[in-house]
């Protein structure tokens, strides 16, 4: 008999008249996919539990890649997410449906989701709990990035200019475009979260992201786009 | 055994149906061939018809072979100041069956979906909001489905409606008529107690 595993659901589509086909993303096991068989039949209770941002105990049973869901039940109340909360968590979402692979446990980053869920939901300002979630998701695929020393391991230098060279760290340099300062960098390592540490954590984040998340743009950003533009 | 190319052609074009996979795509073809041919041309005529002539209504965007739909093309109806935003057409039938609403519709073709990669244009959200900075509209009622993309969509809209100083509101959401809160989940009680009305 298989323990239930906690997870939350990133994707679901129709399958069939009557059934999903779920990508969820669980704590033992890490991504996984399965079929929820008859949860689009009105009378079903899966219905309404298999929504994003729902705690599941979940139990899904099968050898293969996709397995067959038989039972689910709520962990927790479905988080009431809305406005931009909401858009936030689609965009949690959307990333880690592109970076997690299939079946490997990652337990930290499904402790750094629950957190950055939870903020959303207190009403937290959006931003550093992206940041935080975003840095801590870089760490764990091993794509980390330290903000405190420099590529030999020396202390960033309040005054300094720095630059981020992929899988060596940062490099002082002179004064440029897009580089930037130890204090910045360093406000950034302290989860002193002022303007410029949001935008600097924004582009490094961004630009760290890009090999996990692929060329094609995540979609969940032109929600917030519309806005600043009109 | 193969069949001839002409069944096996028929048969590959069965299979696009929904639902539909290669055995059940035989039995169709093999069904129409010796049983009802009058049935099949009728059907690919009907199919012929309708998939050359069908398309979006101009202003609602539901399935309609005119350039408007039945009910934009109604004097009143068309012009009206209320639109009901829904997601599909089916929608759309399900609540002109109340003949409750006497406003017009705009149909999404979809919900808002990021990780589908269906993004705000690909719902036809900008023809929304030309209609909204260009027409005379006093109310949007937002008719999404209450799942969380569903949502996300109607907040979306319900900005676009800010924007151009247009009144949104949200169809009500809880426990069904002639239901028992007994038997209801813990998510739509939720909803329904956090949408409650003084009376």
């Amino acid at each position: 008999m298989q323990q239930p595993q906690h997870a939350y659901i990133l994707h679901k589509r129709a399958y069939r008249e009557t059934s999903f086909l779920v990508d969820a993303f669980s704590r033992e096991q890490g991504k996984i996919s399965f079929v929820a068989k008859g949860a689009q039949r009105g009378k079903s209770q899966w219905r309404s539990l298999l929504q994003p941002f729902q705690a599941l105990e979940i139990t899904a049973i099968g050898k293969a890649s996709l397995k067959t869901l038989q039972s689910c039940e709520g962990a927790a109340l479905a988080l009431r997410l809305s406005g931009d909360a909401l858009y936030c968590g689609m965009y949690l979402n959307e990333v880690l449906n592109r970076v997690l692979h299939p079946e490997l446990p990652m337990e930290g980053l499904f402790d750094a989701y629950v957190t950055a869920l939870d903020a959303l939901n207190r009403g937290d300002a959006q931003q550093p709990v992206l940041r935080q979630f975003e840095l801590r998701l870089l760490d764990e695929m091993g794509y980390g990035v330290s903000f405190d020393v420099d590529y030999q391991g020396d202390p960033l230098r309040p005054g300094q200019h720095y630059r981020l060279l992929e899988e060596q760290g940062f490099v002082p340099v002179m004064p440029m475009r897009g580089s930037l300062t130890g204090d910045v960098l360093n406000a950034i390592a302290e989860g002193n979260w002022d303007a410029q540490a949001l935008s600097a954590a924004k582009q490094l984040c961004r630009t760290a992201l890009k090999p996990l998340v692929g060329e094609k743009p995540l979609k969940s950003r032109e929600l917030f786009i519309k806005r600043v533009t009109t | 055994m193969k069949f001839s190319p002409l069944i096996n052609e028929l048969i590959t074009s069965l299979k696009c149906l929904p639902g539909v996979g290669q055995k059940s795509a035989q039995r169709m073809a093999f069904q129409l061939l010796e049983r009802n041919r009058n049935g099949a041309m009728q059907l690919s005529v009907a199919l012929h018809n309708a998939m050359q002539h069908v398309q979006h209504c101009q202003q609602c965007r539901t399935f309609t072979e005119q350039n408007l739909c039945d009910i934009c093309a109604d004097g009143l109806r068309g012009e009206s100041a209320q639109i009901c935003v829904v997601e599909s057409p089916q929608d759309v039938m399900a609540i002109e069956q109340t003949a409750e609403f006497k406003g017009r519709y705009f149909v999404l073709m979809g919900h808002l979906s990021p990780i589908d990669g269906i993004g705000p244009a690909d719902i036809g959200l900008d023809l929304l909001a030309q209609q909204l900075s260009e027409l005379q509209i006093e109310e949007v009622i937002l008719a999404t489905n209450p799942t969380v993309e569903g949502e996300a969509t109607a907040h979306y809209i319900a900005q676009l409606c800010k924007q151009h100083n247009v009144n949104a509101s949200r169809i009500a959401h809880g426990v069904p008529f002639g239901g028992e809160l007994e038997y209801i989940d813990g998510n739509t009680l939720t909803h329904a107690f956090a949408g409650r009305k003084s009376l």
